[in-house]
């Protein structure tokens, strides 16, 4: 208990189908009247039934399609755990990940968090091409939270791995699709903090460089007291990397244990989709996942 | 030689004191805190007083955290130099492009309100009075529109990392003022040729006021385009009318028309656009013209905390869902 790091409380996240917003202003309004009111909002699903899927819509006629991306998600994450985390398309695993660093918040429920987090969720984030690559690397590192001195101490290590020594004061529009990719990569391994979120393919250039890239990232996830979550199609690279691992189905937690026996429910019951499960680390498009909506 | 190693010692002690203190404060580096928690912890087991961070749906009404926002002082540093950059780079003219968009304007306004309209200019050569109205309102309308457009123009960002969203309207406005001061410089130029040539315009006491009023602008500014991005993050439509509000705003805001020319019967109306203050006063301070009352001040100022007031605290709840939304 004493070394945990994330602690998820019953974190819900509900998202509306079709239109953002209930669409029109009416039922905005609606909304918000209920919520001055004090009573449940007709046009949620959550404060209706807190686990009945089904909604129940009395007085409305319409009732709005609403889907639950996370549905009472709890979990404890101790100081140097590895876990991976599994499930289909739309399980709700980036969702989850997006709510841990942030990015969007949960609808319910909450996550504490000890310590920093740096989530790896798009490599090159702030990225800017009439800039050059040093300029980029500094403000990249100030977005994710980093003072210019502590970049400035890592910077010739950032150059050095993303092999750009020679074009440090070039803008970034003239570097090759590789060059740019193995800087971001180079940043954002560089930058990371105690606690890592590793979303999907981290790999970048040549095969030469994803060969270092995936040393890497094994080094990071093997240093001592490093706390590392993982997303990955890949069942090879998480048995490999993680020791604990949390299955989700549809929003929901259904599995959380030894890697090994999360990894074979999986298989065994994750109809259709097998298309991720040899495949080793693939650049991946850099795209965060939209809301399922 | 004890005796030094004792002092030595002793101040030792209390800058790592010192040290542990400033890493409570402003978050310092991982490892530092890592020593922080394990300390804390000892004193309490069982409180929840050594989260660093509370990620929950409710946050509270005005989610403005300071220390954050002092934490990422070094990325509102490189933006503001980010958008230097792109704006001078691979450019002939560079920062003088900025001082031709008022240039151009200033001369249709001549051509159109003098010219042809005759509108009284307060006896102030018409090229300085619609040159200083309209350095001005550029600043008031650049920060405007890009605070109003954070979400839009960011999303890829905040789709990645998190950090205080404020950090980008409070980089825009003072990149803004960057480009104000080229302006400004323009017009401090104008302003010397005309005085050479004898014209009859004098710098008032009120140029002691000028940095409250670029404070003033700047806050006006923020608060209004805080607003306007909390709604554009909802309704998309209201970007469509926000070339229509900064023209229509233009008008009424003293920046074209000095207020003495506006009927006596009218003027009440103009007393509820904050901008009118500043852009008076602002054109008192440099050319000495200008209608001040101080009853428009204070009306002025009022809502202008309003405003801000109410922006913060419609962005800081915008930028829960923002993600969910855009």
């Amino acid at each position: 208990m004493s070394d945990t790091v994330i602690r998820v409380e019953g974190i819900s996240k509900e998202y509306q189908l079709g239109v953002v917003n209930h669409g029109t202003l009416v039922r905005d309004f609606q909304s918000l009247w209920a919520r001055w009111r004090g009573v449940p909002d007709p046009n949620s699903r959550l404060s209706n039934s807190r686990s009945d899927a089904t909604p129940k819509s009395e007085g409305v006629r319409n009732p709005p399609e609403t889907i639950l991306a996370l549905d009472d998600v709890s979990f404890d994450i101790r100081r140097g755990e590895a876990v991976g985390i599994l499930g289909k398309n739309g399980a709700g695993k980036t969702t989850l990940v997006k709510i841990l660093s942030e990015i969007v918040y949960p609808s319910r429920g909450s996550v504490k968090i000890r310590g920093e987090i740096s989530a790896l969720l798009g490599l090159g984030t702030g990225f800017n091409g009439e800039l050059t690559a040093r300029d980029n690397v500094f403000l990249n590192g100030t977005i994710i939270g980093m003072k210019r001195r502590e970049i400035a101490r890592r910077f010739d290590d950032i150059i050095a791995f993303a092999e750009v020594e020679q074009f440090v004061d070039t803008p970034i529009k003239r570097y090759s699709s590789g060059m740019r990719s193995r800087l971001a990569f180079s940043a954002a391994v560089h930058f990371v903090a105690e606690t890592v979120i590793l979303d999907e393919a981290l790999s970048a250039g040549d095969v030469f460089f994803r060969e270092k890239a995936s040393a890497k990232i094994r080094e990071i996830v093997c240093e001592q007291g490093r706390t590392v979550l993982v997303i990955s199609h890949s069942m090879k690279l998480i048995k490999e990397l993680c020791h604990r691992g949390i299955l989700m189905k549809q929003g929901r937690l259904i599995q959380d244990g030894p890697i090994g026996e999360v990894v074979e429910n999986y298989l065994r019951h994750g109809s259709g989709t097998t298309l991720g499960a040899t495949s080793d680390i693939t650049v991946g498009t850099n795209a965060p996942l939209r809301a399922t909506g | 030689m004890l005796y030094f190693l004792t002092c030595v010692a002793t101040i030792s002690d209390t800058w790592v004191i010192g040290v542990s203190r400033a890493s409570v404060m402003f978050g310092g580096s991982p490892e530092r805190k890592a020593i922080k928690v394990s300390q804390l912890h000892v004193v309490a087991p069982k409180e929840d007083i050594t989260w660093t961070k509370v990620v929950a749906p409710d946050i509270g009404l005005l989610n403005v955290r300071p220390r954050e926002l002092w934490h990422y002082r070094d990325l509102i540093v490189l933006l503001v130099y980010r958008d230097f950059v792109i704006s001078c780079r691979q450019t002939i003219l560079g920062p003088i492009w900025w001082m031709l968009q008022p240039i151009l304007l200033c001369v249709t306004y001549v051509l159109i309100f003098s010219v042809i309209a005759r509108v009284s200019t307060d006896g102030i050569p018409p090229v300085l009075f619609f040159l200083s109205g309209l350095t001005f309102w550029f600043y008031f309308i650049g920060v405007f529109s890009n605070v109003a457009n954070t979400f839009s123009s960011n999303a890829s960002i905040f789709g990645q990392v998190y950090f205080p969203r404020l950090v980008m309207p409070i980089a825009w406005s003072i990149s803004a003022l960057i480009k104000f001061s080229f302006q400004l410089a323009f017009l401090a130029v104008c302003y010397l040729v005309y005085v050479l040539y004898g014209s009859p315009v004098a710098p008032q006491w009120t140029l002691l006021l000028l940095p409250f009023v670029i404070l003033y602008a700047a806050a006006l500014a923020t608060g209004c385009g805080l607003i306007m991005a909390a709604l554009t993050s909802k309704y998309r439509d209201l970007t469509l009318t926000m070339p229509m509000i900064m023209r229509l705003w233009r008008y009424l805001s003293a920046v074209v028309i000095p207020m003495s020319a506006v009927p006596e019967n009218y003027r009440c109306y103009f007393d509820w656009n904050p901008v009118v203050p500043a852009v008076e006063i602002f054109r008192h301070a440099t050319l000495g013209s200008g209608t001040i009352s101080l009853p428009q001040v204070f009306t002025g100022l009022g809502m202008t905390a309003i405003l801000l007031l109410s922006g913060l605290i419609a962005y800081s709840r915008a930028s829960l869902t923002s993600q969910d939304t855009v």
